[in-house]
């Protein structure tokens, strides 16, 4: 029998008596993807850490309807680590492999980088979400919290979570995906400043169940510390500092919550690279371009599901055209050139 | 002459169609391509369960070109597939007939493909890391 399955009923009893030792239990609610998740946190610091990013999806529902209920702990409730801990953090500190397991309805996932374990039933709806110490989350787990775990969700409802950005004018919403020091982070930010609508900076959920549209999971936005040169405002914003972490992160909820937005409709992918032009500029591209881009960085960071997610992703964007947006160099023209291409004719 | 089968390397090497290309995720390599339409024709045949020689059999019928040209284009294009282990020896089972008999009337390409090996960048900047689907904890394949 694997290691794993072998360990998994006292994990979940771990869980479980960690809920009932959480003296200081929370719960938030939020509506994702159009359904209702309840996260219950076991103490205040691991609430502020990691709801911040979902702020803008908070709901006030009833919780015992929610589809999806997540727990979130650490080694400090039960005062001891998860169940085979040790054997998990050395097994996984050679190379710093990722581990996973994925049999039936059970998913999990461990990454000695964070040093979260997520884990989820999608046969019952529960999923859980355990670090040793709440007080070392890394700065990409507080703005992007739990993604496998909303990676897991989606596919439970047949949603595709992509790493890309994503803004939108006039209801029409337009995906921003490309390599990292494309451009992707600078111009979600800058339209989010100028009035656009804004549905994520990094990972968005998209769905094609009433046409292909696109839907907000973080009203976080992570950036290089060189983008403050270009975005002055993104230093002063920023959460974290320079020599704490290698990129800056803040909450658009607490900045500008006038651009959050849940969902558009999906009319365009735009893969953004930096020419340094006098105007921006946009250009058709084959619609494997954006399959490519989109596909390959979302199924190696979401990894687990390859095929289908595959699959989804070109169903989804088989017939949105594709742009290549090479960006000028002056903020206001590149709003502009946005704000014209979002409001033309649609193909 | 002996015939020579292959199969696609699943589950680690994932594709789908868009437009006449096709895109192919190979998880293990990190890399991902786009090939051309006559690749992504012969990738359906080798699908099939084609032989190399039936393959180019039917492919040179379909563009009417040369039968000798294609069956050397598409040894080496294979030689590539192998290389990066996108493909690996198989047993012959033609299923269907994966083309259509219709003479096409625009010229027959080379097969190719462009491959994209960004990911490893990436995932530098954004912890994550090689993955199984095997289970846990296991080793990795070397």
């Amino acid at each position: 029998m694997n290691k794993f399955e072998s360990l998994l009923p006292e994990i979940l009893t771990y869980f479980g008596n960690a809920v009932l030792a959480s003296a200081d239990l929370r719960q938030r609610t939020l509506s994702l993807c159009g359904k209702q998740v309840c996260i219950a946190y076991s103490s205040e610091i691991l609430e502020t850490s990691l709801f911040k990013a979902f702020e803008h999806l908070e709901t006030i529902e009833n919780t015992a309807a929610s589809a999806f209920r997540i727990f979130v702990c650490d080694g400090n409730v039960l005062n001891r680590d998860l169940p085979g801990w040790a054997q998990l953090v050395e097994f996984s500190a050679k190379d710093k492999k990722i581990l996973m397991y994925n049999a039936g309805d059970i998913h999990a996932l461990y990454n000695p980088d964070s040093k979260v374990f997520s884990l989820v039933d999608t046969a019952s709806g529960h999923g859980w979400y355990y670090l040793p110490q709440a007080a070392d989350l890394p700065y990409y787990e507080k703005a992007a919290p739990m993604r496998m775990l909303l990676h897991w969700w989606c596919e439970m409802t047949g949603r595709v979570l992509v790493h890309a950005a994503a803004i939108g004018w006039a209801s029409r919403g337009a995906l921003l995906a490309g390599r990292g020091g494309t451009g992707k982070s600078t111009t979600a930010m800058l339209a989010a400043q100028s009035g656009f609508s804004f549905l994520g900076d990094d990972y968005v959920v998209l769905d094609n169940a009433h046409g292909p549209a696109v839907l907000s999971a973080y009203n976080s936005v992570k950036f290089r510390w060189e983008m403050v040169e270009r975005l002055p405002s993104t230093g002063t914003l920023s959460v974290n500092h320079p020599k704490a972490d290698d990129k800056g992160y803040f909450y658009l909820h607490e900045t500008h919550p006038e651009s959050l937005v849940r969902t558009l409709p999906l009319k365009a992918v735009l893969l953004s690279t930096i020419e340094r032009l006098d105007k921006t500029t946009f250009v058709r591209l084959p619609s494997t371009k954006g399959l490519l881009s989109l596909a390959a960085s979302s199924i190696f960071q979401m990894p687990g599901s390859g095929g289908p997610t595959l699959k989804k992703l070109a169903d989804i964007l088989r017939d949105i055209p594709v742009y290549q947006m090479s960006l000028g160099t002056d903020n206001e023209e590149i709003a502009q050139a946005l704000r014209d291409f979002l409001t033309g004719p649609a193909e | 002459m002996m015939e020579k089968y292959y199969e696609i390397n699943a589950p680690a090497v994932i594709s789908e169609p868009m437009e006449e290309e096709l895109v192919v995720i190979n998880l293990d390599s990190g890399c991902y391509y786009s090939l051309n339409k006559t690749a992504t024709l012969l990738w359906n045949q080798l699908e099939q369960g084609c032989s190399i020689n039936q393959a180019a059999r039917q492919m040179a019928l379909f563009y009417g070109s040369d039968e000798a040209s294609v069956i050397a284009d598409f040894t080496s294009f294979i030689e590539r597939l192998m290389e990066e282990q996108l493909i690996k020896a198989g047993n012959g089972d033609p299923k269907d007939w994966p083309l259509s008999k219709e003479r096409q009337s625009e010229p027959y390409l080379k097969p190719s493909f462009e491959k994209y090996s960004d990911m490893q960048e990436m995932l530098l900047l954004d912890p994550i890391h090689e993955v199984s689907e095997v289970g846990w904890p296991h080793q990795e394949k070397k």
